[in-house]
């Protein structure tokens, strides 16, 4: 095993990515059989992100589950989500955070390059005391398939004093209490064709109210002479959900972006994750209420199927062809990958969309077909190169044509919003030596634009008049793979339609260094992958050093500098300092510690030219944070073992202007910032009661204007379980205000709520909320409303 | 008169519930193995759950093996046997009994884990964790092989008693209590294979210490 597989993702990863870092401490006090609750704290950048996920797997399993995560509050800095008990038992799960950002990107931590391994959760023992009453009677250690697996325990010792509905009996991390057989004294479980492999079985039970579990039987079963069972395993849910919306004021305008969601919705959602042999099958359908054919799509549905060759996706999917051709987009359509050792060719055709605005901000939906191809020769674990191409053509008839027809005063026809045409090639090479744990790799791509295609392409008789040139070629034979004509942006290709991205990883010492190198062109676009800055050069340099497995330090630097191709009359250089520290000492608490520095500053081109020098206006901007923090599961309070996390954050912001070249830079603003996080949850160990109180203070003072805001949020929420957790009733309290010396705004938040198990793996929620706004210099603004939300889920 | 009518079918009933516990798990079945359930032939595979009173039933070249739910003690069945067994519930332990009508049986007890009784068609034999080996032939004629611990022996018909030892064998015939060291050849190669393990990774060899006294070594493999 390679070290570098090891070290970095140990028990916590810092990680930086397009501007936001956080941070994850992976919880020590895992047991089955229990959720898993994870905490993830959003370091800097937090207003970027819009949604995360906790992706997962039982390890040596290729099924991947994906649970969302909740901000705590409204600064969405700490993140919450669970991995579910029921693959919590024996085997270790492995997972990454899947962060969604506003711009629609999603990206994986720790990312999934090759150079870092997920997170591991590994559970402890059970819940409860170990019992060695539990007596394995089928104690064969080694048995063959043809045999069958027989699990048969005696609990004899205990059969008086035992809860005997208690008793739960898990096989390969499966709850298989409902197909065996308990009479009196005994439990058995029995396999008739049973999975070839090691097998390993647990009991759990209650003791005059108290947990007990057995220890971990495994058994060795070997290949029958009858046909060997294949097992089909499958896992998912089915779900049912409703939002109702009632506001309170009828001549409120319901901006999404100040109040959130407003509008009533239902949709119903089905997972499936099956696999069968070395067939695995994954599919995903969600209708909602809220689908618009003139909007982005809310539905989705998807099927896949993998093999040991072959990957192949129909529906929604997001196909990763290259960071610069096809990356990360919902392509609805079809995506097949076939592989073998050495090489690999990757085709998705389908539709993707994008959204359009008009002059009078009327919003739509282009429908585009996509389509992306790669060819990719040598092996991840060596050299590897490939070609790739994408294409986006929005489909003219898929919008409505009131989204971009217009008349003009002169009764001519106009277009709002154009039909646009985007290919992207690219050539990308990757050399990984993981014996030297050394990565290199580099991606360049050019692309070609029409911003226009309604008006059709040019014929050849236009395009030699347009261009005084004969053409070899005939345009229209081109029509398929490209509409040219005079909206090509620009017309002939040059160096600023091109791309490149260059990176090196290494691990040495203990240290993984990222160093990498991106330069886009002015005039590259790519509609299949995500926003990309033009005409920026960018380098980042970063350092994670682990010292044993208690310090983890993360450094960074990166500079990014517009105006390549020197087009512009100035030149902005945006640079970056970060610094982050963790420190874990078993049995101690954690520590953490942050340091962000951002200066920007413009130059002009040429300071000679008059013409610059008279439009030029010198502008600085500068910010420093720094942050402290201390997380300890008090584990040794009695009564409420807790779970705290401790944060202070400082800082300063300034923006220094000058009219002109000639003229002393002057500050327009300067603020000072700082603010606390307490986040604390506690589990009654003597009642069933779990509470979770957070709270913020985060001040900005304005130096020049002498004026403070503060913006405060407190949270609190307790959830009692009743009837061993089949019924758990909560209720939350939340309030955000906003105070200071120009506006004082509150939120005020109210839920009640209960979450109920009436079944095995079945979960009911209903949440009634209650939510008032009040601005106290400006009563109209005033409103309140009331939303019921309810959740059906059904595992299985 | 009512209350005590009451009473006693209360008993039966709870008797009746007793006698329908489950006793035993059959761990093991190799060959041709029959078991009868109230005079009815069962359909049963491994890990089949034994009642009182049940009767498992070996032909030629078979094996059957199953343990007590208190995890106590198991017992084996070789070749050609015939073995009802049954067990009751005495204080917070489980009293069990081997009934063999015919062929050859193993019994491994823990100590400490309630009685334990082979009965054969003319001798009963009263253990507390041992192993040891019983044999009946067509005859009803009964010897005992202890392998270790003590196997306490009573005639049926004379209630004479003795004791076996270790290394020992032991019979009663024509009411006389006859034991003597179990010679070297004293284990057939079933026996052998099958008294510590089902799959036969068991070697059981037979020698004498320096006192002159049979004693085995045992390996698994």
């Amino acid at each position: 095993m390679k070290k570098l597989l090891l070290t970095p993702a140990f028990f916590l990863a810092v990680f930086m990515l397009f501007g936001a870092t956080a941070l994850h401490v992976v919880p020590k006090d895992i047991v089955p059989g229990k959720d898993a609750e994870l905490l993830l704290e959003i370091t800097s950048g937090e207003a970027d992100i819009s949604a995360i996920n906790i992706v997962y797997n039982v390890i040596e399993s290729s099924i991947s589950e994906k649970e969302p995560m909740r901000p705590e509050s409204e600064d969405k800095v700490y993140w919450r989500g669970i991995i579910p008990k029921k693959v919590m038992m024996a085997s270790a799960i492995e997972y990454r955070f899947e962060i969604t950002l506003k711009s629609g990107q999603s990206v994986m931590y720790p990312e999934e390059s090759g150079m870092t391994e997920p997170f591991v959760l590994r559970p402890m023992a059970p819940s409860g005391k170990l019992s060695r009453d539990f007596v394995l009677i089928s104690d064969e250690e080694i048995v063959s398939a043809d045999e069958g697996y027989v699990l048969a325990v005696s609990f004899f010792a205990i059969a008086d004093v035992i809860d005997s509905t208690s008793i739960k009996i898990y096989v390969d991390n499966s709850d298989v209490t409902s197909k065996a057989t308990i009479e009196g004294s005994i439990l058995l479980y029995r396999e008739t064709r049973p999975r070839v492999g090691l097998r390993s079985a647990i009991v759990t039970a209650k003791i005059k109210g108290e947990n007990v579990y057995s220890e971990t039987w495994t058994t060795q079963v070997t290949p029958g002479k009858l046909s060997s069972y294949i097992p089909f395993d499958y896992r998912g849910t089915i779900n049912f959900a409703a939002n109702i919306y009632d506001v309170k004021k009828d001549d409120l305008v319901l901006d999404s972006s100040l109040f959130g969601d407003n509008q009533q919705d239902y949709s119903t959602w089905a997972d499936l994750y099956a696999s069968y042999g070395p067939v695995d099958v994954e599919t995903h359908l969600l209708f909602s209420s809220l689908e618009n054919k003139n909007e982005q799509p809310v539905n989705r549905m998807m099927l896949g199927v993998m093999l040991p060759f072959i990957n192949a996706y129909w529906g929604d999917y997001s196909p990763n062809l290259s960071d610069f051709t096809l990356r990360g987009k919902n392509v609805r359509g079809i995506y097949v990958d076939l592989f073998a050792q050495y090489m690999k060719l990757i085709v998705s055709h389908g539709e993707a969309v994008r959204k359009t605005i008009d002059e009078d901000s009327m919003t739509g939906t282009f429908k585009q077909e996509s389509f992306g191809s790669r060819l990719q020769f040598g092996s991840d674990n060596g050299l590897r190169f490939a070609f790739n191409i994408s294409r986006h053509r929005d489909i003219i008839n898929s919008l409505d044509e009131a989204y971009y027809l217009r008349m003009n005063a002169a009764g001519d026809t106009t277009y709002a919003v154009t039909a646009k045409d985007n290919a992207v090639a690219s050539f990308d090479i990757r050399l990984n030596v993981p014996d030297q744990n050394v990565m290199f790799g580099a991606e360049v791509a050019g692309s070609l634009l029409n911003t226009n295609t309604i008006p059709g392409i040019l014929t050849d008789d236009e395009m030699e008049e347009y261009l005084g040139i004969e053409l070899p070629i005939t345009l229209e034979n081109l029509t398929d793979l490209f509409v040219i004509n005079k909206n090509m942006e620009p017309f002939i290709p040059s160096k600023s339609n091109v791309a490149l991205n260059a990176y090196a990883r290494m691990y040495i010492w203990n240290n993984l260094i990222n160093v990498q190198y991106s330069s886009v062109g002015s005039a590259f676009n790519s509609y299949g992958s995500f926003f990309q800055a033009n005409d920026t050069k960018t380098l980042s340099v970063s350092d994670q050093l682990t010292i044993g497995r208690f310090l983890m330090l993360y450094g960074g630097f990166s500079k990014t500098e517009d105006n390549i191709s020197k087009f512009n009359t100035e030149t902005n250089i945006y640079e970056n300092i970060f610094a982050q520290m963790v420190l874990r000492i078993p049995n101690l608490p954690y520590l953490k510690a942050s340091y962000f520095d951002n200066v920007g500053e413009n130059s002009p081109m040429d300071e000679d030219d008059p013409m610059t020098a008279a439009m030029f206006m010198p502008n600085h901007q500068k910010s420093r944070n720094m942050s402290f923090g201390l997380g300890y599961n008090f584990t040794m309070i009695p009564y409420v073992p807790s779970q705290l996390d401790l944060s202070y954050r400082l800082g300063n912001s300034s923006n220094e202007r000058a009219p002109s070249l000639d003229d002393d830079l002057e500050l327009i603003s300067d603020n000072k910032t700082n603010g606390i996080s307490v986040t604390m949850l506690n589990r009654f160990s003597i009642l069933p009661l779990k509470t979770h109180f957070s709270y913020s203070n985060y001040k900005v003072e304005n130096i020049l204007s002498d004026k403070t805001q503060t913006n405060n949020s407190f949270y609190a929420k307790a959830d009692y379980s009743l009837w061993e957790d089949r019924i758990i009733p909560f209720v939350s309290y939340r309030n955000n205000s906003l105070s200071g010396s120009t506006q004082k705004l509150a939120y005020n938040y109210f839920n009640a709520g209960i979450d109920c198990f009436p079944i095995k793996d079945l979960s009911i929620g209903l949440d009634v909320g209650s939510k008032s706004f009040t601005n106290a210099d400006d009563s109209d603004q005033n409103y309140s409303s009331t939303t019921l939300k309810f959740l059906v889920t059904q595992r299985f | 008169m009512k209350k005590h009518i009451l009473i006693i079918v209360a008993i039966l009933f709870l008797s009746a519930l007793l006698c329908a516990d489950t006793v035993a798990v059959l761990s093991s079945t190799k060959g041709k193995v029959s078991l009868q359930r109230k005079d009815k032939n069962m359909k049963f595979k491994n890990g089949e759950l034994l009642k009182n009173e049940d009767v498992i039933r070996t032909g030629a070249e078979s094996f059957a093996a199953y343990k007590y739910v208190d995890a106590s003690s198991q017992v084996k069945l070789f070749a050609n046997s015939l073995v009802t067994i049954s067990a009751n519930k005495s204080g917070d332990k489980l009293a069990k009994k081997v009934k063999v009508d015919k062929g050859n049986v193993y019994s491994q007890i823990k100590s400490g884990t309630g009685p334990f009784v082979v009965q054969t068609p003319t001798t009963v034999a009263s253990v507390k964790g041992t192993e040891f080996l019983t044999r009946v032939g067509e005859n009803g004629e009964s010897e005992f092989v202890v392998i270790e611990g003590e196997v306490e022996l009573e005639d049926i018909e004379t209630g004479q008693t003795g004791t076996v030892g270790a290394g020992q064998t032991g019979s009663f015939s024509g009411g006389q209590f006859n034991v003597g060291d179990t010679p070297d050849d004293g284990f057939s190669d079933e026996e052998l294979g099958g008294m510590d393990s089902t799959d036969g990774n068991t070697l059981i060899i037979p020698y004498q210490d320096k006192n002159g006294e049979s004693k085995y070594i045992r390996i698994t493999y």
